[in-house]
Protein backbone atom coordinates (compact mmCIF):
# COMPACT_ATOMS: atom_id res chain seq x y z
CA UNK A 1 0.00 0.00 0.00
CA UNK A 2 1.44 3.72 -1.06
CA UNK A 3 2.19 5.78 1.96
CA UNK A 4 -0.65 8.44 1.25
CA UNK A 5 -3.32 5.55 0.98
CA UNK A 6 -1.75 4.17 4.68
CA UNK A 7 -2.11 7.77 5.20
CA UNK A 8 -6.02 8.36 4.24
CA UNK A 9 -7.09 4.90 5.53
CA UNK A 10 -5.45 5.09 8.90
CA UNK A 11 -6.82 9.03 9.35
CA UNK A 12 -10.40 7.36 8.33
CA UNK A 13 -10.16 4.72 10.92
CA UNK A 14 -8.99 6.98 13.31
CA UNK A 15 -11.87 9.28 12.90
CA UNK A 16 -13.99 6.58 13.41
CA UNK A 17 -12.75 5.12 16.36
CA UNK A 18 -12.41 8.54 17.90
CA UNK A 19 -16.01 10.01 17.11
CA UNK A 20 -17.75 6.20 18.16
CA UNK A 21 -15.38 6.63 21.35
CA UNK A 22 -18.02 6.05 24.66
CA UNK A 23 -20.63 4.53 22.10
CA UNK A 24 -21.94 0.96 23.40
CA UNK A 25 -19.39 -1.60 22.03
CA UNK A 26 -22.02 -3.22 19.28
CA UNK A 27 -23.00 0.13 18.15
CA UNK A 28 -19.17 1.08 18.09
CA UNK A 29 -17.75 -2.17 16.35
CA UNK A 30 -21.04 -1.96 13.90
CA UNK A 31 -19.85 1.79 12.70
CA UNK A 32 -15.82 1.04 12.71
CA UNK A 33 -16.40 -2.23 10.49
CA UNK A 34 -19.14 -0.42 8.23
CA UNK A 35 -15.96 1.96 7.46
CA UNK A 36 -13.52 -0.68 7.69
CA UNK A 37 -15.46 -2.19 4.81
CA UNK A 38 -15.60 1.08 3.21
CA UNK A 39 -12.40 1.32 2.67
CA UNK A 40 -11.34 -1.72 1.62
CA UNK A 41 -14.19 -2.21 -1.20
CA UNK A 42 -12.81 1.21 -1.89
CA UNK A 43 -8.85 0.67 -2.83
CA UNK A 44 -9.84 -3.13 -4.26
CA UNK A 45 -11.85 -0.85 -6.46
CA UNK A 46 -9.40 1.31 -7.33
CA UNK A 47 -6.66 -1.22 -7.75
CA UNK A 48 -8.77 -3.36 -9.77
CA UNK A 49 -9.22 -0.19 -11.97
CA UNK A 50 -5.15 0.94 -11.81
CA UNK A 51 -6.59 3.98 -10.32
CA UNK A 52 -3.54 6.31 -9.02
CA UNK A 53 -2.51 5.85 -5.21
CA UNK A 54 -2.96 9.19 -4.83
CA UNK A 55 -6.03 9.95 -6.40
CA UNK A 56 -7.82 7.26 -4.34
CA UNK A 57 -6.18 8.62 -0.90
CA UNK A 58 -7.48 12.09 -1.65
CA UNK A 59 -10.93 10.52 -2.66
CA UNK A 60 -11.13 8.83 0.90
CA UNK A 61 -10.04 11.60 2.44
CA UNK A 62 -12.54 14.27 0.67
CA UNK A 63 -15.49 11.75 1.86
CA UNK A 64 -13.68 11.35 5.53
CA UNK A 65 -13.65 15.24 5.97
CA UNK A 66 -16.81 16.28 4.06
CA UNK A 67 -18.53 13.48 6.63
CA UNK A 68 -17.62 14.84 9.33
CA UNK A 69 -20.01 17.24 10.56
CA UNK A 70 -22.82 14.43 9.84
CA UNK A 71 -20.42 12.11 11.82
CA UNK A 72 -21.01 14.63 14.62
CA UNK A 73 -24.85 15.04 14.94
CA UNK A 74 -24.61 11.23 14.37
CA UNK A 75 -22.83 10.71 16.97
CA UNK A 76 -25.05 13.63 19.15
CA UNK A 77 -28.09 11.44 18.47
CA UNK A 78 -26.53 8.25 18.80
CA UNK A 79 -26.44 8.53 22.65
CA UNK A 80 -24.26 10.05 25.62
CA UNK A 81 -20.83 8.73 26.61
CA UNK A 82 -21.26 6.56 29.61
CA UNK A 83 -18.35 8.34 31.30
CA UNK A 84 -18.39 12.01 32.14
CA UNK A 85 -15.99 12.64 28.96
CA UNK A 86 -18.57 14.70 27.30
CA UNK A 87 -16.52 16.81 24.93
CA UNK A 88 -19.27 19.76 25.07
CA UNK A 89 -19.87 19.75 28.74
CA UNK A 90 -23.30 21.04 30.24
CA UNK A 91 -20.91 22.81 33.09
CA UNK A 92 -19.16 25.01 30.81
CA UNK A 93 -19.53 28.53 31.05
CA UNK A 94 -21.92 29.61 28.34
CA UNK A 95 -19.12 32.27 27.28
CA UNK A 96 -16.50 28.93 26.50
CA UNK A 97 -19.40 27.27 25.23
CA UNK A 98 -19.77 30.04 22.43
CA UNK A 99 -16.26 30.39 21.77
CA UNK A 100 -16.29 26.35 21.34
CA UNK A 101 -18.74 26.49 18.72
CA UNK A 102 -16.94 29.60 16.81
CA UNK A 103 -14.20 27.91 17.16
CA UNK A 104 -15.61 24.95 15.25
CA UNK A 105 -17.43 27.16 13.07
CA UNK A 106 -13.85 28.09 11.78
CA UNK A 107 -12.33 24.18 11.45
CA UNK A 108 -15.65 23.45 9.59
CA UNK A 109 -15.10 26.34 7.27
CA UNK A 110 -11.29 25.59 6.57
CA UNK A 111 -12.37 22.04 5.81
CA UNK A 112 -14.60 23.06 3.27
CA UNK A 113 -12.95 25.74 2.15
CA UNK A 114 -9.78 23.44 1.37
CA UNK A 115 -11.95 20.55 -0.12
CA UNK A 116 -13.92 23.52 -2.43
CA UNK A 117 -9.88 24.63 -3.48
CA UNK A 118 -8.46 21.23 -3.98
CA UNK A 119 -11.73 20.53 -6.16
CA UNK A 120 -11.42 23.66 -8.13
CA UNK A 121 -7.87 23.10 -9.00
CA UNK A 122 -8.80 19.21 -9.81
CA UNK A 123 -10.80 21.12 -13.02
CA UNK A 124 -8.18 23.04 -14.13
CA UNK A 125 -6.12 20.10 -14.28
CA UNK A 126 -2.65 21.63 -14.14
CA UNK A 127 -2.77 23.65 -10.92
CA UNK A 128 -1.33 20.35 -8.68
CA UNK A 129 0.01 22.84 -5.60
CA UNK A 130 -3.14 23.31 -4.95
CA UNK A 131 -4.09 19.61 -4.90
CA UNK A 132 -1.82 19.76 -2.07
CA UNK A 133 -2.54 23.34 -0.31
CA UNK A 134 -6.21 22.17 -0.13
CA UNK A 135 -5.83 18.91 1.04
CA UNK A 136 -3.38 20.47 3.74
CA UNK A 137 -6.09 23.27 4.64
CA UNK A 138 -8.79 20.25 5.19
CA UNK A 139 -6.58 18.04 7.31
CA UNK A 140 -6.26 21.43 9.16
CA UNK A 141 -9.56 22.26 9.59
CA UNK A 142 -10.20 18.72 10.85
CA UNK A 143 -7.00 18.84 13.00
CA UNK A 144 -8.53 22.00 14.98
CA UNK A 145 -12.19 20.59 14.92
CA UNK A 146 -11.15 17.32 16.40
CA UNK A 147 -8.57 19.31 19.31
CA UNK A 148 -11.05 21.71 20.35
CA UNK A 149 -13.82 18.84 21.01
CA UNK A 150 -10.28 16.52 22.60
CA UNK A 151 -9.30 19.29 24.48
CA UNK A 152 -11.39 19.12 27.52
CA UNK A 153 -10.82 15.45 28.23
CA UNK A 154 -7.01 15.08 26.62
CA UNK A 155 -5.20 18.62 26.74
CA UNK A 156 -2.15 18.02 25.28
CA UNK A 157 -3.49 15.82 22.41
CA UNK A 158 -6.54 18.79 21.95
CA UNK A 159 -4.40 21.68 22.29
CA UNK A 160 -1.22 19.84 19.77
CA UNK A 161 -4.09 19.10 17.33
CA UNK A 162 -5.52 23.10 17.41
CA UNK A 163 -1.53 24.05 16.83
CA UNK A 164 -0.78 21.97 14.72
CA UNK A 165 -3.55 23.06 12.11
CA UNK A 166 -3.55 26.95 12.91
CA UNK A 167 0.61 26.64 11.77
CA UNK A 168 -0.39 24.38 9.00
CA UNK A 169 -3.32 27.21 7.78
CA UNK A 170 -1.08 30.21 8.48
CA UNK A 171 2.02 28.37 6.28
CA UNK A 172 -0.47 27.11 3.07
CA UNK A 173 -1.89 30.39 3.14
CA UNK A 174 0.93 32.32 4.27
CA UNK A 175 -0.40 35.69 2.52
CA UNK A 176 -3.44 35.91 4.11
CA UNK A 177 -1.49 35.75 8.06
CA UNK A 178 -3.00 39.15 8.98
CA UNK A 179 -5.88 36.64 9.39
CA UNK A 180 -5.14 33.14 9.87
CA UNK A 181 -2.18 34.41 12.48
CA UNK A 182 -4.46 35.99 14.84
CA UNK A 183 -7.57 33.78 14.18
CA UNK A 184 -5.27 30.87 14.81
CA UNK A 185 -3.92 32.62 18.72
CA UNK A 186 -7.57 32.67 19.39
CA UNK A 187 -8.41 29.14 18.07
CA UNK A 188 -4.74 28.09 20.37
CA UNK A 189 -6.61 30.17 23.63
CA UNK A 190 -9.82 28.68 23.31
CA UNK A 191 -8.44 25.05 23.37
CA UNK A 192 -6.00 26.14 26.44
CA UNK A 193 -9.34 27.55 28.20
CA UNK A 194 -11.04 24.53 27.74
CA UNK A 195 -8.66 22.18 28.57
CA UNK A 196 -8.38 23.83 32.23
CA UNK A 197 -4.57 23.91 32.13
CA UNK A 198 -3.21 26.78 33.86
CA UNK A 199 -0.78 28.32 31.70
CA UNK A 200 -0.43 32.20 31.79
CA UNK A 201 -3.10 34.25 31.16
CA UNK A 202 -5.95 31.55 31.79
CA UNK A 203 -4.71 30.44 35.60
CA UNK A 204 -6.69 32.32 38.18
CA UNK A 205 -4.54 32.87 40.70
CA UNK A 206 -6.01 31.22 43.46
CA UNK A 207 -5.58 32.24 47.20
CA UNK A 208 -2.64 31.80 48.52
CA UNK A 209 -2.15 28.61 50.95
CA UNK A 210 -0.35 30.61 53.49
CA UNK A 211 -2.51 33.58 52.78
CA UNK A 212 0.73 35.59 51.66
CA UNK A 213 -0.07 37.73 48.24
CA UNK B 1 -30.76 19.94 5.76
CA UNK B 2 -33.94 19.84 7.88
CA UNK B 3 -36.59 17.06 6.86
CA UNK B 4 -40.79 18.01 6.41
CA UNK B 5 -42.32 15.04 7.97
CA UNK B 6 -43.04 11.94 6.05
CA UNK B 7 -40.88 13.52 3.30
CA UNK B 8 -37.50 12.12 2.40
CA UNK B 9 -34.14 13.42 2.02
CA UNK B 10 -32.19 13.88 -1.57
CA UNK B 11 -29.93 11.17 -0.63
CA UNK B 12 -32.50 9.32 0.91
CA UNK B 13 -34.34 9.32 -2.39
CA UNK B 14 -31.15 8.29 -4.17
CA UNK B 15 -30.17 5.13 -1.92
CA UNK B 16 -33.72 3.84 -2.06
CA UNK B 17 -34.09 4.03 -6.02
CA UNK B 18 -30.13 3.08 -6.41
CA UNK B 19 -31.31 -0.17 -4.15
CA UNK B 20 -34.53 -1.20 -6.00
CA UNK B 21 -32.23 -0.35 -9.54
CA UNK B 22 -29.83 -2.68 -8.30
CA UNK B 23 -32.72 -5.75 -6.92
CA UNK B 24 -34.32 -5.05 -10.82
CA UNK B 25 -30.75 -6.08 -11.56
CA UNK B 26 -30.52 -8.95 -9.67
CA UNK B 27 -28.65 -7.73 -6.84
CA UNK B 28 -30.95 -7.76 -3.81
CA UNK B 29 -28.69 -6.96 -1.62
CA UNK B 30 -25.99 -3.60 -1.09
CA UNK B 31 -23.72 -2.83 1.10
CA UNK B 32 -22.39 0.62 1.63
CA UNK B 33 -19.74 1.28 -0.46
CA UNK B 34 -21.51 -0.32 -3.04
CA UNK B 35 -24.42 2.10 -2.90
CA UNK B 36 -22.61 5.08 -2.59
CA UNK B 37 -20.48 4.26 -5.89
CA UNK B 38 -24.05 3.80 -8.10
CA UNK B 39 -25.45 7.02 -6.63
CA UNK B 40 -21.76 8.41 -7.83
CA UNK B 41 -22.71 6.54 -11.49
CA UNK B 42 -26.16 7.58 -11.36
CA UNK B 43 -25.70 11.38 -11.15
CA UNK B 44 -22.68 11.20 -12.37
CA UNK B 45 -20.80 13.29 -9.12
CA UNK B 46 -17.32 13.48 -9.22
CA UNK B 47 -17.12 12.29 -5.26
CA UNK B 48 -18.58 9.45 -3.74
CA UNK B 49 -20.97 10.08 -0.63
CA UNK B 50 -18.89 11.01 2.13
CA UNK B 51 -18.51 8.32 4.98
CA UNK B 52 -20.78 10.02 7.62
CA UNK B 53 -23.43 11.38 5.46
CA UNK B 54 -24.00 8.11 3.77
CA UNK B 55 -23.75 6.11 6.61
CA UNK B 56 -26.19 8.40 9.05
CA UNK B 57 -28.73 8.47 6.10
CA UNK B 58 -28.63 4.32 5.76
CA UNK B 59 -28.95 4.20 9.56
CA UNK B 60 -32.08 6.74 9.21
CA UNK B 61 -33.55 5.02 7.02
CA UNK B 62 -33.16 1.78 8.71
CA UNK B 63 -34.75 3.20 11.95
CA UNK B 64 -37.56 4.22 9.87
CA UNK B 65 -37.92 0.59 8.53
CA UNK B 66 -37.49 1.82 5.41
CA UNK B 67 -34.27 -0.48 4.89
CA UNK B 68 -33.37 -3.55 6.73
CA UNK B 69 -29.96 -4.61 7.19
CA UNK B 70 -27.81 -7.65 8.09
CA UNK B 71 -24.52 -8.71 8.31
CA UNK B 72 -22.67 -11.12 6.58
CA UNK B 73 -21.10 -14.40 7.67
CA UNK B 74 -18.00 -13.51 9.53
CA UNK B 75 -16.49 -16.47 8.04
CA UNK B 76 -17.42 -15.54 4.46
CA UNK B 77 -15.37 -12.81 4.59
CA UNK B 78 -12.70 -13.94 5.80
CA UNK B 79 -12.41 -16.43 3.16
CA UNK B 80 -12.06 -14.08 0.89
CA UNK B 81 -9.70 -12.12 2.75
CA UNK B 82 -11.77 -8.70 3.45
CA UNK B 83 -13.71 -7.07 6.13
CA UNK B 84 -17.48 -8.54 6.54
CA UNK B 85 -19.93 -6.40 4.93
CA UNK B 86 -23.29 -5.19 5.97
CA UNK B 87 -26.14 -6.22 3.68
CA UNK B 88 -28.94 -3.68 2.93
CA UNK B 89 -32.38 -4.53 0.93
CA UNK B 90 -35.25 -2.20 0.42
CA UNK B 91 -38.06 -3.06 2.58
CA UNK B 92 -41.71 -2.83 1.10
CA UNK B 93 -42.21 0.35 3.26
CA UNK B 94 -39.35 2.08 1.71
CA UNK B 95 -40.25 1.21 -1.93
CA UNK B 96 -44.11 2.94 -1.01
CA UNK B 97 -41.96 5.80 0.38
CA UNK B 98 -40.26 5.98 -2.61
CA UNK B 99 -43.45 6.06 -4.59
CA UNK B 100 -44.88 8.88 -2.53
CA UNK B 101 -41.76 10.89 -2.76
CA UNK B 102 -41.88 10.63 -6.17
CA UNK B 103 -45.43 11.60 -6.63
CA UNK B 104 -45.34 14.45 -4.20
CA UNK B 105 -42.59 16.31 -7.08
CA UNK B 106 -43.88 15.23 -10.39
CA UNK B 107 -41.26 17.01 -12.17
CA UNK B 108 -38.25 15.91 -9.97
CA UNK B 109 -40.03 12.20 -10.22
CA UNK B 110 -40.08 12.38 -14.04
CA UNK B 111 -36.56 13.13 -14.48
CA UNK B 112 -35.48 10.27 -11.39
CA UNK B 113 -37.50 7.58 -13.23
CA UNK B 114 -35.30 4.70 -13.13
CA UNK B 115 -35.95 0.96 -14.74
CA UNK B 116 -36.58 -0.42 -11.73
CA UNK B 117 -39.58 1.66 -10.71
CA UNK B 118 -41.81 -0.26 -13.19
CA UNK B 119 -41.64 -2.61 -10.94
CA UNK B 120 -42.58 -1.17 -7.93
Amino acid sequence: MSAPLWFATALTRSWAATYTRGLPAELRNERCDEIDCDLWEHQWLASRRASPATGTAIEILARMLVGIPSDITWRAQAGSPSRADRSIKMNESWYTRVLLAAGLAIGLFAVVTGILAAFDVMDDADGSPWIVGGTLTSLAGAAVTTGLLLCRRYPLAGIGLVLAGTITIAVVWYWAQVVTIPVGLGLIAVAILRSGISIWPFNRPGPSPTGAA
Amino acid sequence: MRRKKGTLLPLEVSILQCGIDLAVRGAPLFHGFLIAKEIRDREDAKLLTAHGTLYKALDRLQKSGLLESDWEDPLVAAQEGRPRRRFYHVTAAGKAALVKSLEAVPAQASQRRIPGMAAL
